[in-house]
């Protein structure tokens, strides 16, 4: 199959190497990955800040770039997620309407499309650590994917998969949110991670690097041993090693 | 600093505040998820949903149904377009009774157009008889939970507020604390003229008024003293009693994680009744509600059953309170419905932006309400303020063009490392980015 | 369906006696009552109540019988609330969420199921219904009433359960055979 990247412009510029990540993962697995280096942000920062105009033109934007695309794929739910559904709210008309229409099918958060596209739950990777894993919010209440990554995680060679604390609070990011209430935020991650601490795994993972680097964050602050590490890269690695 | 952030720094300085609230959303959460798991939740919500949305889709219909009925049991209607109104309805109806003294039982409806205050500038001594409630009024306060109005006092600060208010030795035990507030009540109820209360459901076809608690003041209030008045919103009607089955289900267990509360009082006037009030009224409140049916954006909102379950899975809630959201309706839903009521719009504007939008709040509801979407909804509607279009329009700048964005990521990479603060095993090690290192291995 | 009713209603901490198939309920209660060392009750006025107070009359003290005169409210509300129990009838009971249902008929049904804080319930004859949905079905559209699970409960400090906030602290069912 012939994959689209769509590497969020957070991950693009400060967390290259989930993208790096999945581009092995697929490759590996015998697809062929294109990367549109037009590409810039999905417009969720401004749609989530209540600027719906600025969010419409980078989505008319991103239509415009993927819309030929087989199938697009970002390491990210929460850019999913802003694609998939909320473009449903920005108003858009005519073509850029059906166009958006045929392609939001075709766009698949990264472990949905290895296990619901693909049917994979074995990648063929190893990463030998105790891994709690870190259910990010749009992933799992938006787009509905819960099993799939712990799927994925129980399938990677010498992986322990250890239950971190319990629930599926939020991480407490929330984009805008942590830039308007920072201390607010740093509040409900410092929670959130001393719960994922409390299970003892050497790293915590999940779908979004938005939600990893605000824990990492929280981990440092709390003082906790644990590090974060984006679930592209766990199962990118064959190594064992970090990435 | 706003007045929202004032209260969000205060609660966080609050270290007990903090653990007091979180526990309470903790146990309450547990509780209602054991219970709900008895039920088929997504197939009762929907048939809930699908009650409550005849309520607003059948509005008016639905309260001339109402109307005829409870008025042919011997009730009283009233409507009041405003809070303004709505009080002086109900202070009317007591001062032309002479009755200058009651008991209230607990009512967010009454919070909203702030009925203890208009009461008691009227000189009518109105006592709050929900245990929580009457906390709340002896050390003035107002309730931070719709459902769990003192959840933010520990046991100690309402032992030390009643020694001081009530003059009675200090204890900190909620079983005394209780028969204390019982027995200072009981008396008040005894000699109430009147009882005021607010209603969870009204039924159209019978005229019926359900009140739905745990304590049993409800009924005390509705059953002692020779004036009720029952005030609620208008979108509350159902059709039929049938239809309380599934509201009824979903609401005691998402509110206390109980199958069912102790007391679901489905009251008619019955003026000839000993233990049923003379007279018996009912205080239709619209304040925004008639306006908000009427926004397809909105109106969803008014589908709400004031449980709290989205409360107390909020993050956001767990961490502040109720008292820090400056409104009487706290949470994501109040974060919503604070903006529709009153006056006119938003004037709450500030409260969408506190959510981290995870989406918890609409998981919980029973009646599914998308509350996450009508919070973006209304940061879209929100004045903003200059910084944040500065901002809004800097990124769409910077992702017009690759290049612009690569320059800003340079930026904040640069800055990033130079204070320390980029995140574990990112891009600090090379200092690009991904397109930046496909860009240098195409070049090659 | 009785005993998924006795099973719930226990839960809501509510309290049930198996009423003896031919015994006569009013000796039960009385026996309840000298075992609790109580002197005063109130009486609702359902079928059954006469029978009972015919039994108790002259050991215990009856303060009310609203079965046999009416009474004015502010008098109603004096006795009910001087009184250490309440007796009444029940118009039915719900299995799956434990609940009875009392109505207000006129007889102090409300005040007798509320103030006392001892609430006896004679409920060996009335009918069950599976659900709130099966007796919101046929429930009487001029009547009030109440779905009443357990005594009258706060946990408004701390969380922490509190039994008899406002109404009874117990309620004791005399119920089916099992």
């Amino acid at each position: 199959m012939r994959v689209s990247l769509f590497v969020p412009c957070l991950v693009d510029q400060v967390a290259c190497e989930t993208a790096q990540a999945t581009v092995r993962i697929l490759e590996r697995l015998g697809h062929e990955v294109r990367y549109d280096s037009r590409q810039t942000c999905c417009g969720q920062a401004p749609f989530n800040a209540g600027f719906h105009a600025e969010a419409r033109e980078l989505a008319v934007r991103f239509i415009r770039i993927f819309r030929e695309a087989e199938a697009v794929v970002a390491p990210s739910g929460s850019c999913v997620s802003m694609v998939t559904r909320h473009y449903a709210e920005l108003g858009l008309e005519g073509g850029q309407l059906r166009d958006w229409e045929n392609l939001k099918d075709r766009v698949w958060e990264l472990c949905s499309f290895l296990v619901d596209k693909l049917n994979l739950t074995s990648v063929g990777a190893s990463f030998p650590h105790t891994v709690s894993y870190h259910a990010s919010c749009h992933l799992l209440r938006e787009l509905g994917v819960k099993d799939q990554p712990l799927r994925l995680l129980k399938e990677v060679g010498d992986l322990e998969l250890i239950k971190g604390g319990w629930g599926d609070e939020c991480c407490g990011f929330g984009g805008v949110f942590s830039v308007k209430y920072a201390a607010l935020s740093r509040r409900i991650a410092d929670r959130r991670a001393g719960r994922l601490a409390s299970g003892g795994a050497e790293f915590v993972t999940g779908a979004d690097d938005s939600c990893l680097i605000n824990l990492d964050a929280a981990f440092r602050r709390i003082g906790a041993v644990q590090r974060t590490i984006h679930i592209a890269r766990i199962l990118a690695s064959e190594d064992g090693g970090r990435g | 600093m706003s007045l929202v952030r004032r209260n969000i720094k205060r609660a966080l300085d609050d270290r007990k505040l903090g653990r007091a609230v979180l526990n309470s959303c903790l146990l309450s959460t547990e509780k209602r998820d054991r219970l709900i798991s008895e039920l088929d939740f997504q197939s009762t919500r929907a048939a809930a949903r699908l009650i409550r949305q005849r309520s607003l889709d059948e509005n008016r219909p639905l309260l001339e149904r109402f109307k005829e009925s409870f008025e042919k049991a011997g009730g009283r209607l009233h409507y009041a377009l405003t809070a303004e109104a709505a009080c002086r309805i109900v202070v009317d109806i007591l001062l032309k009774a002479g009755a200058l003294q009651g008991v209230k039982a607990k009512s967010m409806v009454t919070e909203e157009i702030g009925l203890g205050q208009a009461l008691h500038r009227a000189g009518i001594d109105a006592v709050e008889s929900d245990l929580g409630e009457y906390i709340i009024q002896l050390a003035g306060e107002r309730p931070s939970h719709i459902t769990a109005p003192a959840l933010h006092r520990s046991k100690e600060s309402i032992g030390r507020l009643f020694a001081d208010r009530l003059k009675i030795p200090y204890t900190d035990d909620p079983q005394q604390l209780t028969e204390i507030a019982r027995s200072v009540l009981r008396r008040r109820y005894i000699d109430a003229e009147f009882g005021v209360s607010g209603a969870n459901f009204l039924v159209a076809e019978t005229g019926h008024v359900v009140v739905v608690e745990n304590e049993g003041n409800g009924r005390l209030g509705a059953s002692l003293p020779r004036i009720f008045v029952a005030v609620t919103g208008i979108e509350k009607v159902v059709g039929g009693l049938s239809d309380l089955a599934p509201l009824l289900a979903l609401l005691a267990r998402s509110a206390t994680g109980q199958r069912a509360t102790a007391y679901v009082n489905a009251l008619l006037p019955a003026p000839d009744v000993s233990d049923a009030p003379d007279e018996f009224h009912l205080v239709l409140v619209d304040n925004g509600r008639r306006r908000t049916m009427a926004d397809p954006d909105f109106a969803e909102m008014l589908l709400c059953i004031r449980c709290g379950a989205c409360l107390n899975v909020c993050p956001v809630y767990r961490s502040v309170g109720g008292h820090a959201y400056g409104s009487v309706y706290p949470g994501p839903m109040g974060a919503v419905l604070s903006n529709l009521l009153g006056p006119r719009m938003m004037m709450h504007h500030e409260l969408p932006f506190l959510s981290t939008l995870c989406g918890a709040c609409k998981e919980v509801c029973p009646v599914d309400m998308d509350l996450p979407g009508m919070l973006l909804k209304l940061r879209e509607r929100a004045p903003k303020p200059a910084i944040d279009r500065v901002a809004a329009a800097g990124w769409g700048w910077a992702m017009a063009t690759p290049a612009r964005m690569e320059l800003a990521g340079r930026t904040v990479r640069t800055i990033g490392r130079a204070i320390g603060a980029m995140p574990a095993g990112s891009t600090v090690k090379t200092g690009m980015s991904f397109r930046g290192l496909s860009r240098e291995a195409s070049d090659k | 369906m009785t005993g998924l009713f006795r099973q719930r209603w226990l839960e809501s901490a509510g309290e049930y006696v198996e009423a003896a198939p031919e015994g006569d309920v009013g000796r039960e209660l009385l026996a309840f009552l000298q075992a609790e060392g109580i002197k005063s009750v109130v009486i609702g006025g359902s079928p059954l109540m006469p029978i009972v107070g015919e039994r108790l009359a002259g050991e215990v003290e009856i303060l009310a019988d609203f079965g046999r005169a009416g009474y004015e409210r502010e008098t109603a509300k004096l006795l009910c609330s001087r009184a250490e129990a309440g007796i009444s009838g029940v118009d039915a009971l719900i299995s799956e969420t434990g609940a009875l249902v009392v109505s207000s008929t006129g007889r102090a049904g409300f005040m007798i199921s509320s103030l006392p804080p001892l609430h006896l319930v004679v409920a060996h004859e009335a009918p069950v219904f599976r659900s709130q949905e099966d007796f919101l079905a046929v429930a009487p559209t001029d009547l009030s009433f109440s779905f009443i699970t357990g005594p009258s409960r706060t946990a408004d400090i701390e969380k922490r359960l509190v039994l008899g906030a406002h109404g009874p602290k117990r309620v004791v069912v005399w119920g089916p055979e099992i």
